[in-house]
């Protein structure tokens, strides 16, 4: 009976250990397969909460001076693409609109009575031409007269020493041919004068042409007149200030009354067609990273709630540590560093998924996984794609 | 009566804490505490209350030595809650 007792005992003992040893064996085992499990899937499905969300932000300021007359829009509203966001007083702008378009239509008459002076001065020229040509007419004719007066005075002087003609008319004749030689430098001067009447006459038609300042089918001095009114009109438009998108407005703490200047922004506007994670990854995963993959992206301020998204870039730079410059020189600190840090790159991760009841904020605290497979998010063109077509080093 | 009072209550307690954590970051009074950390901690209590039981049936003597066993425990249970857990 003792000795049966015993042998169970024994058998007892022996199965307990060699139920020990497997237990033992199998947990050392377990904690080995699935310590290298939980490293691959985190290698292949790298994840970080170093994330946030973010979006593009646009700051308002207006193209004009002025007072804000009207302010249509509060604090961390929603705003449509077009909507009137705020209102500068318009009235100096009106005014100077009214003034360049009047200034336009005196330009338009200015060139329109140069034309004219134009037109007669062409005229004029017209005029002293005939006048020249009626004085190169006398000239031939006085020329003609003079050459007939010069052999009949030839012919009357062997005469007059023949005695075969008086005193008299030899006299005449020679008075005859003095007078028809003032007459033709008289005609002479007077065709002189009309041929730099004309010249006189081209350079004022010419000095009127250029006044209108046509250039081709163009009118350089009411084209001048028509750019200042569509700066005015522009002025006047800029005065209402509209969302380029659609939009919340952020960070307005202003009223009407305040006086706006010129490029100075106001609010801003955070862009809602797009938002993003941008989750800084240890430059150890960036190989398993790429554009065009899906991505989970969680938010510690919605418990549960997940985000899908796609992975659209991966950042080019970092600011290096190492690259210090004192002065000209390089500044090299001595360093003895056995443990390095890994670097961090920003990966951007589109967030498609919308939901009203968990609105994305920008600097919200994110968690983002990037899964090993690409995106499949309707509407979405494929971000790899258009990477490649992009950069052409492969991610 | 009680105890199966505690049962009760308790169960619904403890998948509540492991459905919460399902979540990759586990929020306390806004500070954000990351999975592992919570993966460490479960992993110590349920490796606890493996080494009890072993102990219990008195396995423990057998199943080698101790100073590769338990830490082998606890970080096979610390996966065994990662992969179950968050590894998704």
């Amino acid at each position: 009976m003792e000795n049966t007792q015993t042998n169970n005992h024994v058998m007892n003992l022996k199965r307990r250990m060699m139920l020990g040893r497997l237990i033992g064996t199998l947990i050392v085992l377990g904690a080995l397969v699935t310590g290298i499990l939980v490293w691959r899937i985190n290698y292949q499905h790298p994840r970080t909460n170093d994330a946030m969300v973010r979006a593009n932000i646009v700051g308002i300021a207006p193209e004009v001076s002025g007072r804000i007359v009207e302010l249509h829009v509060e604090d961390n509203q929603y705003v449509k693409q077009g909507e009137l966001l705020y209102v500068i007083d318009p009235r100096p702008f009106q005014v100077k609109l009214a003034q360049a378009r009047a200034e336009l239509q005196v330009a338009e008459k200015e060139v329109e009575s140069r034309r004219a002076a134009s037109g007669s001065a062409g005229l004029a020229i017209e005029r002293l031409g005939h006048q020249r040509a009626a004085a190169d007419a006398e000239v031939t004719r006085i020329e003609a007269e003079d050459e007939y007066l010069r052999n009949y005075l030839e012919r009357l002087e062997p005469l007059a020493e023949k005695q075969y003609v008086t005193t008299d008319q030899l006299k005449q004749a020679r008075s005859k041919f003095a007078a028809s030689r003032a007459a033709l430098a008289d005609a002479r001067a007077k065709e002189l004068s009309a041929r730099s009447a004309i010249e006189e006459a081209k350079s004022d038609s010419r000095r009127a042409v250029s006044l209108i300042a046509q250039v081709g089918t163009v009118n350089a001095r009411i084209e001048a007149a028509r750019a200042v009114v569509a700066a005015a009109e522009l002025d006047v438009e800029y005065c209402s200030v509209r969302a380029p998108f659609d939009a919340y407005v952020t960070n307005l703490n202003t009223r009407e009354g305040e006086y706006a200047r010129a490029g100075m922004q106001m609010f801003a506007l955070v862009d809602d067609r797009h938002w993003y994670a941008i989750a800084n990854f240890k430059e150890t995963y960036l190989q398993s990273i790429h554009p065009g993959q899906e991505a989970e992206v969680f938010l510690v301020g919605y418990p549960g709630k997940r985000y899908r998204g796609v992975v659209t870039g991966i950042g080019w730079a970092n600011y290096p540590d190492n690259m210090k410059q004192q002065g000209v020189l390089p500044e090299v600190q001595r360093t003895l560093n056995w443990v390095i840090l890994a670097s961090r790159f920003p990966v951007r991760i589109e967030i498609h998924e919308r939901d009203p009841e968990h609105p994305l904020r920008m600097g919200m605290t994110a968690f983002v996984t990037v899964l090993d497979r690409p995106a499949e998010i309707p509407g979405l063109s494929p971000a790899s794609d258009k990477e490649a077509s992009k950069a052409p080093i492969p991610q | 009566m009680l105890l199966r009072k505690l049962i009760k209550f308790s169960f619904p307690a403890f998948f509540a804490v492991f459905l919460t954590a399902c979540d990759p970051i586990l929020s306390i009074e806004g500070s954000f505490w990351p999975a592992w950390i919570i993966c460490i901690l479960a992993g110590l209590a349920a490796g606890m209350v493996l080494m009890w039981q072993l102990v219990r049936h008195r396995l423990a003597p057998y199943l080698g030595p101790p100073l590769l066993i338990v830490p082998s425990l606890w970080a096979l249970c610390t996966f065994v809650i990662w992969l179950l857990f968050y590894s998704t």
